[in-house]
């Protein structure tokens, strides 16, 4: 019962979890706007994946100008089908992280790595500076690669790959 | 004018279908903007229904965007490669919006990526280095290796004789053998003798040339080093705080220190070793082929085969090293997080996880280790039997030679002698593409580094200037990397023996405006004028002399006290440095320690508080008894009342002098002349505290928020 004075660490950090009779999403111009039931209203709204590594619609924060948070979507699916697809569009617009299906050619010249590869949207290149530390692997089998540039690439499967891949990529895990 | 090209971009994604990858470009002309797909027209706006040009960075990808009256629209989308160009644009759009101004080669952007391998380029460096072209390094690296010609000549020369003695003993062997131990009638004994000596003569003339060999290499290498480590440390120094920035520590260290020691020994060892092994080669080869051409054809035969087998063990096993290497290296980091962190460790506990994550990194690499050094166990006695098996043949081939009578004793044990020393040398030649390679690596690295011009030099008709302490800053713009500006056409005139307080929220563009002042960086636009001299046409060195920084983040060096203090003036007298230490408050806790100013202090030594580390880093400051005192959040970590004590002597101090100070304590400033607000970049509000206060406006409204604070910590 002493309890119930107490507030909870989420009212302490002014968190808040954005559900449907809170918030609704439209479109304006290429960008999702919003506006909020208490009548506040954002011309446009970023999104931004707050375990990107780990789920892709769920924990979705969204952010006004300056990235002052609104708040956080706790799963997209909460959010009717129109709205879903409001979002979805967005943070595939925002992240733009190819699946690699296969490395064509993997080369080392003078302490760079030189990639080829083939992903779900065609044949890239990727040039890695300090390749083992450019490699994130998210548990056993999947692992995030970013370029010099900043380019994203992720490996769903380390084992679904060809076994020339996986030879090429052995090294650096 | 409206059909004028005023600049022009390409892109790499479809901003029709997304995540599609395509060619296309964005074109600005003078009243309107154009973006093609795959030749195609797919939008276009007009300049007057935009507002502003936005640059989106996205995770893997960028866009530009224009803000019209309909809301954000997409303009062109692509992949990171085109993110500095993407951004670069914005900034150059913007500028043409805003005030019609630009400039013709606006469509040209910094190199990012190499210009005919079309491979991204490391950031900050201009050099590619996949197509980095050979020969010019070599050359420019032999003109460095001239310095030491003389050096490096003797040992060459050392090289070629210790060569050509180590081929002597054989043949004297095969005489001693065939002319004297297995001669049909008996030999003149003081003959016998004079041979013997002159295969003693031999060994120790060997001996004493390796040692002379290995004093001249060693002379010459450090000499080297120590030239090649200045000119890096130099450049190094010389750059601009940006061009030192884009780079980490690591790296730094890495040019300077192993980079160099890779290259000393290309110079000096690999490249007298080479000689000697070609040496070595070539003359034996002549001697087997004089001696009998079909058993050198047996001996030669098997070397290519030994040496591809050689090196096929060494590619398996040294991709399996690397992976012992890098989990190694794995533990390592592990262990260093927690000794680092080990307070944090037990206040939360976790010891045991801790214990458990090292161990599964230590068992790692112990089961790596162990499958190496077994797999190396086991390959390395049959690639050697291998690899001696040309032997057994040559043995049963001369065998018979000798049993028939066609070869002597002494002539087998000679050939066999020189056989056995021509493998050595092959086998080194076999990696020496390896060796080049780790060579050329960081001989790309160095010159990357030699290479890059620093982006804040001295003018060539720069000067010293005796300064005053008058600044004006007129009209000044300046932006990090990115799109954004942080400073947006700022002005300020500030006048000997004034002081100034910078106030504003975080990230408002204080600390950058001081940086240009100190000039740490280049303003974009805009110029800074001390005493109504440009900023560009006083040397460096003489501006800096004259201005004493106190910073945020204090560091200190390893030494004493005494030596911390001193840093900026190093023939400071005792004197001096007590002044100093007295003002800013350093001598009462100076004289508390048992070895007084003598502490060791920095990393190894004594660690003192954070505000008695502000305290040394004001005396260093005041130390110089600079024109322009500039205080950067110096007195932040101190409490109000050693803030006040050290702000009374500085007020001493300052009179006179030129004081810009940035706080976010605003108490800090209560002896300011004037205050300077910036909001997002811009001058927002100018004047006294209770000119501003009486204003209402941004300053008023920080100080309300602060006394709101600090009541409630009371």
């Amino acid at each position: 019962m002493e309890n119930e004075n107490r507030i909870t660490l989420d009212e302490a950090a002014g968190l808040s979890y954005l559900s449907p009779d809170m918030i609704t999403f439209s479109k304006k111009g290429d960008f999702p706007c919003a506006e909020m039931a208490d009548g506040r209203q954002y011309e446009r709204v970023w999104l931004h994946r707050v375990f990107p590594f780990d789920v892709k619609d769920e924990f979705i924060s969204v952010q006004a100008k300056d990235n002052e948070e609104i708040g956080i979507i706790r799963r997209i699916s909460d959010f009717d089908s129109e709205t879903a697809e409001i979002l979805n569009a967005e943070l595939e617009r925002k992240y733009f992280i190819p699946k690699i299906k296969r490395i064509i050619t993997l080369r080392e010249r003078r302490g760079f790595s030189y990639w080829k590869i083939e992903t779900d949207i065609g044949e890239m290149e990727l040039s890695l500076q300090d390749t083992y530390r450019s490699i994130t692997k998210i548990g056993e089998d999947r692992a995030f690669i970013t370029d010099i540039s900043g380019n994203r690439c992720e490996i769903e499967s380390i084992a679904a790959l060809d076994r020339k891949s996986q030879k090429k990529l052995e090294l650096y895990l | 004018m409206r059909e004028k090209v005023i600049l022009t971009f390409p892109f790499r994604l479809s901003s029709e279908r997304l995540n599609e990858q395509t060619e296309g470009s964005v074109t600005l002309y003078g009243d309107h903007v154009v973006v093609t797909e795959k030749g195609k027209e797919t939008k276009r706006i007009l300049l007057s229904d935009i507002k502003e040009f936005v640059y989106d960075a996205g995770v893997g990808c960028a866009s530009v965007e224009a803000l019209t009256v309909n809301g954000y629209e997409t303009l062109c989308r692509s992949v990171m490669i085109d993110a500095k160009a993407f951004s670069a644009a914005v900034k150059r759009m913007n500028k043409y919006l805003e005030d019609g101004y630009y400039e013709e080669n606006w469509s040209s952007f910094d190199a990012v990526v190499c210009s005919k391998c079309h491979r991204a380029l490391p950031p900050g460096t201009q050099t590619c280095p996949h197509c980095a072209d050979k020969s010019g390094y070599i050359k420019r690296l032999l003109a460095i290796a001239a310095n030491f010609k003389w050096g490096i000549a003797v040992s060459v020369v050392l090289y070629f004789v210790i060569a050509a003695l180590g081929l002597l003993s054989p043949y004297l062997n095969r005489i001693l053998v065939d002319d004297y131990i297995k001669a049909a009638e008996k030999p003149l004994f003081g003959q016998f003798i004079i041979v013997v000596a002159a295969i003693l003569g031999t060994s120790f003339a060997v001996l004493l040339l390796t040692m002379l060999r290995g004093c001249v290499q060693i002379i010459t290498a450090n000499k080297l080093i120590v030239k090649l480590r200045a000119m890096i440390f130099n450049k190094i120094e010389e750059l601009s705080l940006a061009g030192v920035t884009r780079r980490t520590t690591g790296e730094l260290m890495a040019r300077v220190t192993r980079d160099t020691q890779q290259l000393r020994q290309f110079i000096t060892d690999d490249f007298g070793a080479l000689i000697e092994n070609v040496v070595t080669i070539s003359a034996i080869s002549v001697m087997l082929f004089s001696t009998d051409w079909k058993l050198a054809v047996l001996v030669i035969l098997p070397a290519p085969v030994v040496l591809t087998v050689h090196r096929l063990m060494w590619k398996y096993l040294g991709k399996r090293y690397h992976r012992q290497f890098t989990l190694n290296e794995k533990a390592d980091t592990i262990l260093h997080d927690i000794f680092s962190g080990i307070r944090v460790v037990k206040a939360f506990g976790m010891e045991k996880s801790e214990e458990k994550r090292y161990d599964k990194a230590t068992i790692d690499e112990r089961a790596m280790r162990t499958s190496n050094e077994k797999m190396f166990a086991f390959i390395s006695p049959i690639t050697n039997f291998f690899m001696g098996a040309g032997e057994f043949f040559l043995l049963y081939y001369v065998g018979t030679k000798i049993i028939g009578g066609e070869m002597t004793l002494g002539q087998m044990q000679q050939f066999s002698a020189y056989a056995s020393m021509i493998y050595a040398p092959l086998r080194w030649l076999a990696f020496l593409p390896r060796r080049l390679t780790a060579s050329m690596t960081s001989v790309v690295k160095i010159f990357d580094v030699l290479d890059e011009e620093p982006d804040v030099s001295d003018a060539k008709d720069s000067r010293e200037a005796e300064l005053s302490g008058n600044i004006e800053i007129r009209d000044i713009s300046f932006g990090y990397e990115d799109s954004r500006n942080v400073l947006h056409h700022v002005s300020l005139d500030i006048k000997q023996g004034e002081m100034i307080g910078i106030v504003g929220r975080s990230g408002v563009g204080k600390s950058t405006l001081i940086n240009l002042i100190m000039r740490l960086y280049d303003t974009d636009e805009g110029d800074i004028l001390f005493d109504g001299v440009s900023i560009k046409d006083i040397s460096q060195e003489s501006l800096r002399r004259q201005m004493g920084v106190v910073l945020q983040e204090t560091m200190l060096f390893s030494g004493s006290l005494y030596q911390n203090i001193a840093y900026g003036k190093p023939g400071a007298s005792s004197e001096e440095i007590i002044t100093a230490a007295k003002l800013a408050g350093v001598h009462t806790f100076a004289l508390k320690l048992p070895d007084g100013y003598n502490t060791i202090v920095g990393e190894k030594g004594y660690t003192l508080s954070g505000g008695e580390r502000q305290r040394v880093a004001i005396a260093r400051a005041l130390l110089h008894d600079p024109r322009i005192l500039i205080l950067d959040e110096a007195t932040s970590s101190l409490d109000t009342e050693t803030e006040k004590n050290i702000q009374d002597a500085l007020k001493k101090l300052t009179a006179g002098r030129t004081t810009i100070a940035i706080a976010h304590r605003l108490s800090t400033l209560r002896n300011a002349n004037r205050l300077v607000v910036l909001d997002k970049g811009t001058v927002a509000e100018v004047g006294s505290h209770d000119e501003l206060m009486a204003k209402k406006g941004l300053y008023f409204e920080l100080v309300m928020a602060q006394r709101q604070m600090s009541k409630m910590q009371k």
